[in-house]
């Protein structure tokens, strides 16, 4: 421990200016805030995107199952038997409804998520 | 840990914090500036995750080591351009950096490890188990550093 004298003498002296205290933390809780703002801003994002997901699974579900309850009560309407249907006006007929069928399906699970979408988005602006 | 208790905590830690990185900078104020708002944003985040049993400077400390070790690691060190600036004459942080010109150059010339155990121990009054504790480094080890770290210094200041 000899000379530690020295050593503690040169880091007593050691006091830097840091400038004003008050000003620093003013500063400081400044930013904390402007990072506080991000950090909720993110995490109800990632509610609202969680909540989409939900929502989007959920209407993928019921559609599907719309679509199976319909192939089984309808069979032959969506998977008609072609006999005496070959010509070519009957067989694109036969084809419309079941495309505006399955669009139907396709919008309604559009509808459904842009709808949760827009929900999220009013509850975000508004909290 | 309520976001006024951490800035009520910070409010008293913080000079000690950047005169710690200041010298570990050696006189760099902005890169000791930078890496101490960059820690106590860390330490604002992973606050949560902060055990109220120890002692909450230490864990701060930690945060700022690592922090530190994180901009060596990235290449931010830019000492010679900062050297440099500090000759300048008229600012009072060119001022200071000339004051304690032969504190950073001592310091300059230890290793990282003895250096911030040499400084943790001096500047931030830690006890060796404290430091332990910041660095990740055991007891035995940080008393080693100690020891080298003085030695070398000795040396210095007799030149």
């Amino acid at each position: 421990m000899k000379n530690d004298a020295a050593i503690e003498d040169l880091f007593a002296r050691y006091q830097p200016d840091l400038g004003d205290k008050d000003q620093y933390m003013e500063q400081f809780s400044k930013k904390l805030e402007a990072m506080e703002y991000a950090k909720q801003y993110r995490e109800a994002q990632t509610k609202r995107y969680h909540r989409m997901m939900v929502a989007v699974f959920v209407s993928g579900i019921i559609t599907g199952a719309i679509g199976i309850v319909v192939m089984l009560l309808h069979p032959l309407w969506l998977f008609p038997s072609h006999e005496g249907l070959n010509s070519v006006p009957v067989t694109v007929f036969t084809w419309i409804p079941r495309i505006l069928f399955l669009l139907g399906i396709c919008l309604v699970s559009l509808g459904v998520t842009k709808l949760v979408k827009d929900i999220s988005e009013s509850r975000g602006v508004h909290s | 840990m309520t976001k006024e208790k951490f800035i009520a905590i910070i409010s008293e830690e913080q000079e000690s914090l950047r005169r710690f990185l200041l010298a570990l900078c050696g006189g760099d104020q902005m890169e000791a500036e930078d890496i101490a708002q960059e820690a106590m944003i860390k330490a604002y985040i992973a606050m949560d995750r902060f055990v109220e049993r120890a002692k909450f400077a230490t864990w701060l400390f930690k945060i700022v080591y690592n922090t530190f070790l994180d901009h060596q690691r990235s290449g931010w060190n830019r000492r010679e351009e900062l050297d440099a600036a500090a000759q300048i004459p008229g600012s009072s942080n060119a001022d200071d950096a000339f004051a304690y010109q032969d504190l950073y150059k001592a310091i300059g010339t230890l290793p990282l490890k003895e250096k911030s155990t040499i400084l943790l121990f001096y500047v931030s009054g830690y006890s060796v188990k404290e430091i332990a504790k910041i660095t990740g480094s055991s007891s035995i080890a940080v008393r080693k550093q100690l020891s080298r770290g003085r030695d070398k210094l000795r040396q210095i200041l007799e030149q």
